[in-house]
């Protein structure tokens, strides 16, 4: 579980980091970064998966948490990368938050 | 009062010229496409405000049919703070050029930073969207602002150029800031591409300009003592400002290979079209019985065989005091100064006579345009202006000139028939300074490049030279008679005033030379003993106090700008990171030191050796 509290904790920090390149119009820069918190975000969502049908925690909306997958992915295609940071910023973040606080 | 009422207001008060524009061009705001010449560039068609999540405003606009979005839709303000957020103001005299305005939300974050040292030159592409933030935002905060300038691109594109040329100099060039306003690049590609472009070129302008003073810096400074004789025989360009007959044209003769295709129209256009040579395009036009209206002549190592010719020199020369010395020495002709050299400021001040202030571009041809420009001439021509070679040949009459650095240059431009013509890296930027100058002053000015050959220059309209002449060459210029109108020798007042300018510049660099080395025997002092300590005392820091008053009143001497010409390698080497901020504060306050010891001992030494060269014309005025 501590494991996991800190992989999040990172997902957390390098998701901030992010959509700041963002902001600040480092594109480029922004969707290298991006693939590799994509790769650890996709690596763990199966392990919360896993975990919420072991444990019961965390208790997370998961259907939630892939829509908000889905629109960065249609921002990411758009090159709309301004809203692809608020998803990150704002949605992915929050519910990030809230399962780092349950662990 | 509306916001737009409000935000005029307070445009009035920075920039008066675009305020006017903005009343004036209300008809032209509703394209989608602004043109310069054969050059297109974005238009916003449709310009809205749709509201953030946390009930901000966003700004939107279609461009091109795609709807594209200013601003977060989620927080716009925070997304404001963090993308101003990557942008450093530890740095001096900081010009930060921003690509778009929007609604300045994230220009209002950059004013947070910045010093009064600082400033922002806002380039917005739109003046759909300029005019939307007008009418829907309170922006008088920033429009007020003395550090900010905006240019819009269809509205006021020169004050860019003019921007960026009074701000930006070789000793702060490495202390810019680029930004662009979120979403603009891909907005406005191609107003974005002429953005950087403007920037570059500035930047290779700054660098070239600081190349070329230390280069011919000392022999400038020789050219302008020598021909500080026949200043007394001369007028500056100045009096010849508002004096022309409306409506006269101009044709610029270069000697590039094409003038042979098209030199023996230019009789035709004689006295009804003002005919201004290059110097190297005299003896061209002489071999041909043409006498230009007036030669132009600004290189201080130009070749004498330009004026080789009795009767070249009788042409009215357009020069400045520090052109070729053999040229001036040897002019029979009338003598117009285009500026003064700074020594002489204070001089004309005192005259109570005006020099003109205008950039002459690098070459003469460039500097004939200028002085086009400042005469309020409306329709130009260019003839010779190739700036390519032709079958192998580089100048009128099948002449081969070369360059320093020539084979390492050698480039393709676009051609005035399409395809390409071989061209090197001097015309390349000469062409670059005609592109950019026609698209400055293509609402007031015609310019056609009647060249018939060489390479295109974007925003000319392409004509023979005889239709333009049958056009736009009707009437007399009366320029002979004008001219001859003019006193040329100055009297006796002007003279004594000249003799006691002569004498203080004397006074000044007897001084200079007894006070700069003591400066430097003190800024030695301080260097050994911090080369012992490793420390800066309370006397060190009086040093500095004392050095920096010294150094204040040397840049107020009358003189100095002639000394400071002939040092310039040595200042360049320690000023171009002077407004770089620096870490280490010990060695910033020793850089001081060090710097002004350099300089000062490059003062003295040059003070004694222009002393007997500006003595001896003092001594002849006295004769």
């Amino acid at each position: 579980m501590t494991d996991l509290k800190t992989e999040i904790q990172e997902i957390i920090e390098e998701t901030k980091e992010v959509s700041e390149l963002f902001y600040q119009q480092k594109d480029s820069e922004g969707y290298g970064k991006l693939s590799l918190v994509i790769d650890k975000i996709s690596g763990i969502i199966e392990k919360l998966f896993l975990s919420k049908v072991q444990s019961g925690v965390p208790d997370f909306d998961q259907r939630k948490l892939l829509e908000t997958l889905g629109e960065a992915m249609k921002a990411m295609a758009d090159r709309d990368s301004v809203l692809l940071g608020d998803i990150l910023q704002y949605d992915l973040l929050e519910q990030f938050v809230q399962i780092h606080d349950q662990l | 009062m509306s916001f737009f009422d409000k935000n005029l207001a307070a445009l009035q008060t920075t920039n008066a010229e675009l305020a006017g524009l903005l009343g004036r061009e209300s008809q032209k705001s509703r394209t989608d496409s602004i043109f310069f010449g054969d050059l297109r560039f974005e238009e916003a068609s449709l310009v809205e405000n749709a509201t953030s999540k946390d009930n901000h405003f966003v700004l939107t606009a279609t461009i091109e049919n795609v709807v594209h979005r200013f601003n977060s839709a989620y927080r716009p303000l925070s997304e404001a703070e963090t993308w101003a957020g990557q942008y450093e103001w530890k740095n001096s005299k900081i010009v930060a050029s921003v690509f778009g305005l929007g609604n300045g939300y994230c220009v209002r974050e950059l004013l947070k930073s910045q010093k009064n040292t600082d400033t922002i030159l806002i380039f917005e592409p739109s003046q759909n969207i300029f005019r939307f933030v007008m009418e829907h935002y309170d922006l008088s905060d920033i429009l007020a602002h003395k550090s900010v300038h905006i240019t819009v691109l269809s509205l006021n594109l020169a004050q860019y150029f003019e921007q960026l040329g009074r701000h930006v100099h070789w000793s702060n060039a490495e202390c810019q800031l680029i930004g662009e306003h979120p979403q603009y690049g891909k907005a406005f590609p191609k107003a974005k591409e002429l953005f950087y472009s403007i920037i570059r070129k500035n930047n290779t302008r700054v660098y070239t300009d600081r190349n070329t003073e230390i280069y011919f810096g000392k022999i400038m400074v020789d050219n302008t003592i020598k021909n500080m004789k026949f200043i007394k025989n001369s007028m500056s360009l100045e009096r010849l400002h508002g004096k022309l007959q409306e409506d006269i044209p101009a044709i610029i003769v270069s000697a590039g290979p094409s003038l042979d295709k098209n030199i023996d129209k230019l009789q035709a256009a004689k006295n009804k079209a003002l005919i201004i040579a290059t110097d190297s395009a005299v003896p061209a036009l002489l071999r041909h019985s043409i006498i230009p209206d007036f030669a132009v002549s600004i290189d201080a190592e130009k070749s004498l065989h330009c004026f080789a010719a009795p009767e070249s020199r009788k042409i009215p020369l357009l020069c400045e005091i520090q052109s070729t010395h053999g040229i001036i020495k040897e002019q029979t002709g009338k003598l117009i100064y285009l500026h003064c050299h700074p020594y002489f400021t204070r001089l004309y001040e005192q005259l109570g006579e005006q020099i003109p202030t205008f950039s002459v571009g690098g070459s003469v041809a460039t500097a004939a345009f200028s002085i086009c420009e400042y005469l309020d001439i409306k329709k130009i021509a260019l003839i010779g202006q190739d700036l390519s070679y032709k079958d192998g040949s580089s100048h009128v009459g099948g002449e081969v000139h070369t360059i320093l650095g020539e084979e390492g240059g050698q480039c393709e431009l676009e051609g005035y028939y399409g395809g390409m013509v071989k061209s090197r890296h001097d015309w390349q930027g000469y062409l670059a300074w005609f592109e950019e100058e026609i698209l400055k002053i293509q609402n007031r000015i015609l310019v056609v490049n009647a060249t018939e050959g060489g390479a295109k220059i974007h925003g000319a309209h392409q004509m023979p030279l005889q239709n333009f002449i049958d056009e736009y060459c009707k009437t007399q210029t009366g320029i002979t008679e004008l001219l001859d109108s003019f006193q040329m020798n100055w009297d006796s007042n002007k003279r004594e005033l000249l003799i006691r300018y002569l004498s203080t510049g004397l006074k000044e660099l007897e001084k200079l030379a007894s006070e700069s080395d003591k400066t430097r025997i003190l800024c030695t002092m301080v260097i050994d003993e911090y080369d012992k300590t490793k420390s800066i005392s309370e006397a060190m820091i009086a040093k500095r106090k004392e050095v920096e008053s010294y150094n204040k009143k040397v840049n107020g001497m009358s003189v100095y700008s002639l000394v400071d010409a002939c040092i310039r390698e040595v200042t360049v080497s320690w000023l171009q990171d002077v407004n770089l901020y620096k870490e280490d504060k010990k060695e910033e306050f020793m850089q001081f030191f060090r710097s002004a010891k350099e300089i000062h001992t490059a003062i003295c030494e040059t003070a004694d050796k222009l002393y007997p060269l500006l003595k001896e014309v003092y001594q002849w005025y006295l004769e």
